[in-house]
């Protein structure tokens, strides 16, 4: 299974505590469990603390680049060694 | 009238008489607030003769119609002027508080007309207005100009909008500044009220707003209150502001570096949301009613220039002051830039992208230490980027070459039209339309020029759309965004003119029933958005009036040349494909670029339609 870099961009290392983790995942859908499973307790409890009550999605609101390129939420990738995910929070201003 | 308090101040500076004049209700009913109403009664008031500068070009300051009520982030206030930078229709918005103020004080806006011949200030509270002398305010900064008013009245409510030395020295993107550091940025209006010599104006009341459902209004504006707050969007600008967008504009190739030619500079992180959070963010703070609490207050404890308690610089001043001369730039640096610029009062958008104009020309070998008066311009010289501040906000030296613009300083040097990246005479903002496509179209089409608040399409094509708002989000690089643009500008119209901030998303259910419960109207969805629709249009055909043809409604060669290996990946928008449909959508003539008479008619305008000529 190939190993590869999720980073998380700006606001998200913030939120998450965490710049970037090496996982083994073959699929985007594997990117996207590992993210929730592993992170999303953490996302939940942050904005609890911020005191709102709405669950929120890590992936859901996120844009997501490979290897610094686009790629769409549904497209179907198999990840090879050494691969690059991006997650931006999906938000922009300014 | 309810929703307004039905008046508006006519303040005659060359004869010093301050009038009350009722509000023209066809133009509150059919412009609603803040700049879509100030540009409806600046069209009665200018024509291309206009000199900008001259007593006859009014300055005009409206709240939005939220403005003041317990709605969400309802703070954003607007005005509208004939632009002595850019010679033709100009607005600018501001957040803070000033505009709820303004309301508060009873009033739904002032007009400066004419000229004073010595430095005033105009004091207004509860429905009473005086001039005041403004003798020993002049020269002062606009930090210390708030302070010395509010000092005067003992009253730390009162909220002043004023001019810093830039405006006073006519520099023509000087700009009008509020609670310290937030202003109406673009297009010169500072320098307008610098030639009129009205140094501030100072607000403060507790005028009842009359209304004509108030506890239902309460009950929509408590439920969109919880809405704004519990958003996505909110939570993350809650976080990291607009510098937030630092580290994905990095990724995605948005923030132009290096004047347009290089990859955005990744050490620009060093200065991101992120890292302000991290090391140096103390506090945050708020605009009037506003939950999201986006501001920043840091503490620089280390580097050049040291800060106890200072707001953060937001996005487009950390870019244009930042990455586009390619100053790698720490955060002590960053935030004394943006103190300085905001201590001037000058735009840090326009004068940023002029101090990159010239970075560019002197790496290119155009310009030489002869012109720049001995200062070396190589691309991230951060100490000749300070004394370009400087010389700007004096508008002396090599700066009063900058203060004029990159369109002037490309005729000034032989240089290429193309060039100088602006529409209109107006700089882009720091979002790079070869990073998001459908900004090549606001931009192109913006009724002031390069305007990233008309809308902020960057922000769809990264997925952040309104939910109740039918727009659909396509590939950042797609050819097929007019329709998106056009839908966009016409919502962000309507929500400048009703006071409502960018980052707030309020469920259209609940906007209507504070409207209608502010109002006491019935109005709905489909009306409120032909409202910002027709303000569009009106600020197009005002642009038209003051000299605006399709020819001007081009993106400059040098923004459209690709960058490969950057986030953009070497795309450039097809603005022949996008424009012509944005053209047919919007019913613009392909030569004047007016707008047809048959649109203005729909949108009830047939009075401009005939001073416009339309066809």
């Amino acid at each position: 299974m190939p190993a590869i870099n999720i980073n998380f961009i700006g606001p998200w290392r913030v939120l998450l505590g965490a710049r970037t983790v090496t996982v083994k995942v073959e699929s985007i859908d594997e990117a996207r469990n590992y993210v929730e499973t592993n992170f999303g307790p953490v996302f939940e409890k942050k904005i609890k603390s911020m005191g709102v009550g709405k669950k929120q999605s890590i992936w859901d609101n996120s844009n997501i680049l490979l290897n610094g390129k686009n790629i769409k939420l549904h497209e179907q990738i198999t990840f090879k060694d050494g691969d690059k995910l991006d997650l931006l929070p999906k938000v922009a201003g300014g | 009238m309810n929703g307004y308090h039905g008046k508006i101040l006519i303040a005659d500076l060359t004869n010093g008489k301050l009038t009350d004049e009722p509000l023209n209700e066809k133009y509150a009913r059919d412009f609603i607030g803040s700049t879509g109403l100030a540009a409806r009664y600046l069209y009665d008031m200018v024509d291309e003769k206009t000199d900008p500068l001259g007593p006859d070009n009014p300055l005009i300051l409206m709240p939005g119609l939220l403005n003041g009520t317990s709605g969400p982030s309802v703070s954003r206030w607007g005005g509208a002027t004939k632009s002595p930078y850019t010679g033709h229709y100009g607005d600018a918005n501001a957040g803070a508080w000033f505009g709820a103020e303004l309301k508060n004080a009873g009033y739904d806006g002032i007009i400066l007309k004419g000229k004073s011949s010595k430095p005033v200030y105009i004091y207004i509270k509860d429905g009473k207005a005086e001039i005041k002398d403004a003798g020993h305010l002049w020269g002062k900064d606009t930090y210390k100009t708030q302070e010395e008013i509010k000092k005067e009245y003992s009253d730390n409510r009162v909220q002043v909008a004023c001019i810093g030395p830039a405006s006073e020295n006519l520099v023509p993107y000087g700009n009008i500044m509020s609670e310290y550091g937030h202003c109406l940025g673009r297009a010169g209006l500072g320098c307008v009220m610098g030639s009129k010599k009205v140094k501030a104006i100072a607000v403060r009341g507790k005028t009842k707003l009359p209304m004509a459902d108030p506890e239902k209004f309460r009950e929509a504006s408590r439920k969109a209150m919880t809405e704004v707050k519990e958003g996505f969007l909110s939570m993350i600008m809650h976080q990291t502001g607009t510098a937030g967008w630092i580290d994905s504009a990095i990724s995605y190739g948005d923030g132009p570096t290096n004047y347009y030619t290089a990859p955005t500079l990744p050490e620009s992180s060093k200065i991101s949301g992120a890292e302000q959070l991290e090391k140096y963010q103390t506090d945050s703070t708020a605009c009037y009613g506003c939950p999201i609490r986006c501001r920043k207050i840091l503490q620089i404890k280390e580097g050049k220039h040291l800060y106890d308690r200072v707001e953060g610089p937001e996005y487009e001043t950390l870019m244009a002051w930042g990455a586009l001369m390619g100053l790698d730039i720490d955060m002590s640096t960053a935030v004394y830039l943006n103190e300085l610029c905001n201590a001037y009062g000058f735009d840090t958008i326009s004068s940023g992208a002029s101090a990159a104009y010239a970075f560019y020309l002197y790496n290119l070998g155009v310009i030489s230490e002869k012109d720049t008066g001995g200062l070396k311009l190589t691309w991230g010289n951060i100490d000749a980027a300070i004394e370009l501040a400087h010389q700007i906000g004096q508008n002396k030296g090599f700066g009063a070459v900058l203060a004029g613009g990159t369109k002037k300083m490309a005729q000034k040097y032989g240089r290429p039209s193309g060039e100088a990246v602006q529409t209109k005479g107006l700089e882009f903002p720091m979002h790079d339309p070869r990073a998001y496509h459908s900004m090549g179209i606001v931009y192109a089409t913006a009724p002031r020029g390069a305007d990233h608040n008309k809308n902020d399409a960057y922000q769809v094509d990264s997925g952040v759309v309104h939910p109740d708002l039918d727009v659909e989000v396509t590939d950042r690089w797609a050819d097929d965004k007019a329709i998106g643009v056009v839908k966009g500008q016409n919502f962000r119209n309507l929500t400048d003119s009703l006071g409502i901030c960018h980052f707030a998303i309020i469920p259209f259910n609940m906007l209507i029933d504070m409207i209608n419960a502010s109002t006491g109207w019935n109005t709905t969805m489909d009306e409120l958005l032909k409202a910002g629709e027709r303000t569009f249009q009106m600020q197009r055909a005002l642009s038209c009036k003051l000299g605006i043809t399709a020819k001007d409604d081009e993106l400059p060669e040098l923004a459209v040349r690709p960058i490969p290996n950057s986030g953009q990946e070497g795309h450039v928008p097809n603005m022949g494909k996008m424009l012509p449909e944005y053209y047919a959508i919007r019913d613009w003539d392909k030569l004047s670029g007016k707008p047809s008479k048959k649109c203005l008619e729909s949108l009830d305008m047939p009075e401009i339609a005939v001073d416009l000529g339309a066809k």
